[in-house]
């Protein structure tokens, strides 16, 4: 009798399974970086090629670090929100410009505004590389002592913004907004 | 108009379906007989109405009617013609539909052939696959509605995805339904038989046909998609373990296992537990297939909708045809076997190892499909499996089948007699010789698995000949032309194996970047990239080259294109390939480095062909052994 | 207007940024295959046409000729991404049960294969 239950055993196994994974996104790539330290990097400004932004220019503060490019449908719709972060969070945000052309970019943040305190210039991609980017727009929370809370892949909007980044940050700062 | 008559054809379905589970149920319960005769008439209203359902559906492609959502989704008024009907199956819903449609005829055609099985058992088959229709007409109805109307008011459809505009688009879809939903009828009689309690080998000479009918139009049907997306995805590619592939290729293994044991059951009364559960695990991969690709699980090509409502609805239809069949055989299982001897070397030993080994490949392929899944859901990580496991398990798990087939060809029922055996291994070793020196003169390198490649489709080819001839010589030409359709489908399989073994050891493959007027050595020719030009299609305009191919013995031109469809801008790929039985040639354009220099991929594959011809070769056999079984029914036991 | 065509299919097809034309080794596209593109989750680095998999193949195909060897290959790629790159899965304790599985399975079939023929063999 019990060699016969075999079969039905399995199948609610395979069901269970599968049930699962209907509440989870198969093309999600989680990061391997998460509370690993930030990429070490050395890339020229996007406003000044003469200032050098490296992994380090940020250290001691709670920040983030932003994936964007002027072709990226998704960092036009997360623009305008980001524009508002800094001042209600008190959290500087760090761009990192993936595979654009800086006179495309130069005049997307003219018109649009510039959220970033500076943005990194990543015109072949290895950086971005280095950080796993694989879509932009991609969102990166960075500790104080420099390692990765939290990667966000998606435009940032206010919902992800109150359920994923606010506690988040209220625990790495140990309020809101963060006073770095 | 069309929406509602749509919609009325498909609830008064689900009505027959409805009646077609509950009568036939009762009148076994009850004993009422002429409640039992009621499927037939049951069965063609089923059919009639799905009929004008599809038919209708069909219309509105055809007319245009952009107020149904799912035409608006899928053509478009500039679509060609023989496209506009193709697109019906060209998504979701469509496609459900379809699947709808080929299983009320399988039931109109199973109802209509039903004379010599009892009352009872052809009632509650009948009952049971009413069940299914039933389940997945309320899922259609529900959850997956072609005729539902669009919101606001649509000019101009949004064309079929162009991968589809194309003939092999046409065949592959259908074929692939016919053998998935011809699974539900060996299943339907497999329930059938647990809940009568009673299964006679003249039964399963009957269920024969039909299993071997599905069979075939499996293996087309998954042949058909392999060289689809050989021609039509661009990149030379013919099989690459995507889960929608797995999920069509597990049904078929075990419906391959199911022949098999159909065969030793019947013939000996044997197993009979076995087989039942095959025919279950069987129809219940197609239904999985059916869930993975349209809820949006696993990652995969197909395109399908991804939505988890309709996942959970599958599920749930699963969980209560599956699990009510499983569990019906926990407990009614046992009561079926029946005990016959038959020595180590046997037939049936053979059938059986054939079984094993094929339940074992269809379960390793779905433990991979399902195993980032499960990674995923234990909250473990993200992981792919993808064409390397598979590649090596599968074939691992294969080789021995493969020797088994030559020499099981040969064993007889109950105990194969020994001299057999002597000269199948004197053909085995003198082919396995003749092949080291083939490869070592022609290429002077050997690998493992090339060599039990080349061999073993020669082998099961010369076994299954010598088996032939075998009974020439013993003047038993009756069984001769009775075995002939298993010996095509064996000889198929060699052709098949040949063809792969050709392809992944000496296939060329080399991507450039080749300027306008350059050319490339590749493959011991010159290619010539010689024009560009724009043309122009029925919805599409698309930048063609010129490559002109030379070798010493011909000169050929090929001409592939980079299209993008008018109607939502998507690019597309269309590989120009020059095809042979000996080898195809294949170019296909990729993206520009600038405006006089263009990315190529430039392949050479030998034999590809074979793959394709071996599986058709194996298809027929299928074919005319379901014709051979069904008009020469032959259902007496063979005992000691 | 030949040209005029011609150069705005151009446009639509062309690669971003700088990419340089590049023909890659077969051990180099051998190595494409197996490894996932993340924009077209469908195809492999080798068959996919997406920028992210153009650098990727151009990061590749500088450390294959730094000397970088495969294993370490895949161990750059998953340093970034993550296992979900590699198509083909490595033995760890997460995936021992998909490697040993089909073998365990066989393991299995044979002693119920042996079982079953003792028994038929003497009824």
């Amino acid at each position: 009798m019990i060699k016969y239950s075999i079969p039905l055993i399995t199948l609610t196994l395979v069901l269970f399974i599968m049930y699962r994974g209907l509440d989870l996104d198969p093309t999600v790539v989680p990061s391997p970086l998460i509370d690993k330290p930030v990429p070490v990097f050395s890339l020229p400004s996007l406003l000044d090629s003469d200032t050098v932004i490296t992994n380090n220019s940020f250290i001691d503060q709670v920040h983030l670090i932003n994936v964007w490019a002027t072709w990226c449908v998704g960092c036009r719709i997360e623009h305008d929100f980001l524009n508002t972060i800094t001042s209600a969070s008190g959290i500087p945000i760090l761009g990192l410009n993936w595979r654009d052309s800086q006179s495309e970019a130069l005049l997307w943040l003219d018109n649009l505004g510039n959220p970033y305190i500076d943005t990194a210039f990543d015109p072949d991609g290895k950086v971005s590389i280095d950080f796993g980017v694989y879509g932009a727009p991609e969102t990166y929370l960075i500790r104080s002592d420099g390692t990765i809370a939290y990667k966000h892949i998606a435009p940032l909007t206010v919902d992800v913004w109150e359920g994923e980044f606010i506690p988040r940050i209220t625990d790495l700062c140990g309020s809101y907004p963060c006073r770095n | 108009m069309y929406s509602i008559f749509g919609n009325i054809f498909l609830v008064f379905a689900i009505a027959i379906s409805f009646l077609l589970v509950l009568l036939p149920m009762l009148g076994y319960l009850k004993k009422i007989n002429e409640w039992l005769k009621l499927p037939s008439l049951l069965a063609i209203l089923l059919f009639l109405s799905i009929v004008m359902a599809y038919l209708v559906l069909t219309l509105a492609f055809l007319e245009g009617q952009f107020q149904i959502l799912y035409v608006a989704n899928h053509s478009n008024s500039l679509l060609p013609l023989i496209y506009k009907v193709t697109a019906v199956w060209g998504g979701h819903e469509g496609s459900m539909l379809l699947w709808m449609l080929f299983l009320s005829i399988w039931i109109l055609a199973v109802s209509r052939s039903i004379k010599s099985i009892p009352l009872e058992l052809s009632a509650l088959m009948l009952a049971v696959l009413g069940a299914i229709a039933f389940g997945i007409l309320s899922f259609i109805y529900l959850t997956s509605n072609p005729f539902l109307l669009a919101e606001n008011y649509i000019y101009e459809g949004a064309d079929l995805n162009p991968l589809l505009q194309d003939p092999g688009m046409a065949i592959h879809p259908p074929m692939l339904y016919l053998g998935y939903v011809g699974l539900a009828i060996p299943f339907a009689f497999s329930v059938a038989s647990l809940i009568i309690g009673k299964l006679e080998p003249s039964f399963i000479a009957w269920l024969r046909p039909w299993i071997l009918l599905s069979w075939s139009c499996l293996t087309i049907g998954i042949t058909l998609g392999s060289w689809w997306a050989y021609y039509e995805l661009g990149w030379g590619g013919w099989w690459f373990w995507d889960p929608v592939e797995n999920a069509s290729f597990m049904p078929w293994l075990i419906a391959t296992a199911l022949i098999h044991s159909a065969a030793v059951t019947q013939s000996r009364g044997l197993f009979k537990s076995w087989f039942i559960l095959l025919c279950i695990i069987g129809f219940s991969l197609s239904l999985l297939g059916t869930f993975l690709v349209r809820s949006g699980v696993l990652v995969s090509v197909h395109a399908f909708a991804a939505d988890p409502g309709r996942g959970l609805f599958i599920l749930l239809l699963i969980a209560i045809i599956l699990g009510g069949s499983l569990f019906l055989f926990a407990f009614r299982a046992n009561q079926l076997n029946t005990k016959a001897s038959f020595s180590y070397i046997s037939k049936e030993s053979f059938l059986l190892l054939n079984n094993f080994l094929l339940l074992i490949a269809s379960l390793s392929i779905l433990l991979g499909t399902l195993y980032p899944l499960i990674v995923d859901a234990l909250g473990l990580g993200k992981i792919s499996v993808g064409a390397p496991y598979f590649e090596i398990v599968f074939l691992y798990l294969m080789m021995p089948l493969m020797i088994a087939v030559g020499i099981g060809i040969h064993a007889d029922w109950i105990k194969a007699k020994d001299f057999n055996f002597k000269k199948l291994l004197y053909i085995a070793t003198i082919f396995m010789v003749a092949v080291l020196a083939a490869i070592f003169v022609w290429t002077s390198s050997v690998s493992f698995l090339t060599v039990f490649g080349f061999w073993s489709a020669g082998w099961i080819a010369l076994s299954t000949i010598y088996y032939g001839i075998k009974l020439r010589v013993a003047r038993n030409n009756r069984s001769l032309i009775m075995q002939l359709p298993m010996m095509i489908a064996h000889i198929g399989l060699g052709v098949f194996i040949l063809g792969v073994t050709f392809v992944n050891n000496y296939s060329l493959t080399t991507d450039q970047a080749v300027q306008m007027n350059q050319s490339i050595n590749f493959a011991g020719s010159e290619w010539l990239f010689s024009d560009l030009n724009e043309v122009e299609g029925p919805n599409y305009r698309a930048i063609e080259a010129e490559i002109i191919y030379t070798n010493d013995d011909d000169t050929i031109l090929f001409y592939p294109q980079r299209r993008i469809y008018t109607q939502n801008q998507n690019a597309m790929t269309e590989a120009a390939i020059d095809g042979a039985i000996s080898r195809d040639l294949f170019v296909a354009i990729g993206d520009a480095i600038d405006s006089n220099e263009w990315q190529f991929r430039f392949q050479y594959r030998p034999f590809i062909r074979c793959i394709w011809f071996g599986a058709l070769i194996m298809a027929l056999g299928g074919l005319l052994a379901a014709f051979k079984h069904y008009f020469f029914n032959k259902s007496d036991l063979i005992k000691p | 207007m030949q040209k005029l065509i011609i150069s705005i299919f151009f446009i639509f097809f062309i690669q971003t940024a700088s990419t340089q034309p590049i023909a890659y080794s077969e051990q180099e596209r051998v190595l494409f295959e197996q490894i996932r593109c993340l924009v077209c989750q469908n195809q492999s680095l080798a068959d996919s046409q997406a920028p992210l998999a153009v650098d990727l193949k151009r990061e590749i195909s500088l450390l294959v000729n730094d000397g970088y060897d495969d294993n370490q290959i895949f161990q750059y790629l998953t340093d970034r991404y993550g296992d979900f790159v590699l198509y083909k899965p490595r033995f760890t304790a997460v995936t021992f049960l998909l490697w040993s599985g089909p073998f365990i399975m066989l393991l299995i079939a044979f002693f119920v294969f042996i079982r079953i023929l003792r028994q038929s063999a003497k009824g």
